[in-house]
């Protein structure tokens, strides 16, 4: 399974890397970008089966990169990771087309579960 | 608790003061990263120590900012535990990053604690030796000063009552 990690922060990305690593689920192959818009590139170009993105980030932020995907017509499943944790925020990444919001601070398990319910 | 009584009286409500920011902490630095925090009472800044500060603010339900305060060999071993690296191996650039991720996480729930709709800042990381800061307006609500292995933390959490 192809997951693309998305988040400006070095440093988160390493984490959620270690985290997938760590979710008992095996096969993935993760690649990372460092903003919305090295995502939109990345996405078209290697066609990822699972992006998981942060919310707050410059430039291009994770709702507006998720309605830029499903504006083209881009389908990837697509989750959250994020310091978000209003029921607003998480109201508005689903209807946009999120299948989940992963709030830090998170767990392997928390990966793990979210992988196995989008597989 | 102790702490929250060292704190200046307010008369006026302010939405921060329902925060358990302890907790906040204990969720982030040792439930996420593993690292052991252990409350103290606040330490006066060495002179000569390098510190860095990371901060968010939040807008909205109410005006407020989040700081976390370390020196810097504890900035170093916060980065190279998020980075899963030595701290050998750890620059600056990895250090601004990683304080300012875990300046993001804790007001990212201290935000998600909050009533209405608010709205969390980019973080900022400063670094500097004897310098004095302030939030002009706000009062610090909650102030917790914890021991991490041979380091202090301190988090602070200010709002802006108008």
């Amino acid at each position: 399974m192809k997951i693309l990690v998305v988040d400006d922060s070095k440093a988160m990305r390493m984490i959620v890397r270690r985290h997938l690593d760590q979710s008992g689920i095996g096969g993935l192959e993760i690649t990372e970008a460092a903003s919305g818009l090295e995502a939109l590139a990345a996405i078209r170009e290697s066609e990822p089966d699972l992006v998981l993105s942060d919310w707050n980030m410059p430039e291009m932020n994770g709702i507006e990169l998720l309605t830029a995907l499903r504006a083209e017509g881009c389908q990837v499943r697509f989750g959250f990771v994020t310091s978000e944790s209003q029921a607003h925020i998480k109201d508005m990444a689903l209807d946009a087309g999120a299948m989940f919001v992963i709030v830090k601070p998170f767990t392997a398990e928390d990966f793990g579960a979210m992988l196995l319910r989008v597989t | 608790m102790l702490l929250h009584a060292l704190l200046p009286q307010r008369e006026k409500l302010m939405l921060l003061a329902a925060i358990d920011l302890h907790e906040v902490n204990e969720s982030v630095w040792t439930s996420m990263l593993g690292l052991e925090l252990v409350a103290c009472e606040p330490a006066p800044d060495l002179p000569g120590e390098t510190y860095l500060f990371g901060s968010v603010t939040i807008s909205g339900a109410c005006d407020a900012a989040v700081m976390v305060q370390l020196p810097l060999g504890m900035a170093r071993h916060l980065a190279a535990t998020m980075f899963g690296q030595d701290e050998e191996s750890i620059g600056e650039e990895e250090i601004f990053d990683a304080l300012g991720e875990m300046a993001n996480m804790v007001g990212g729930n201290v935000k998600g604690a909050l009533p209405g709709d608010s709205k969390l800042s980019l973080p900022t990381v400063v670094e500097g030796r004897n310098f004095r800061w302030a939030i002009p307006g706000a009062d610090p609500v909650t102030d917790l000063s914890y021991q991490c292995q041979a380091w202090t933390v301190r988090t602070v959490m200010f709002e802006r009552v108008v």
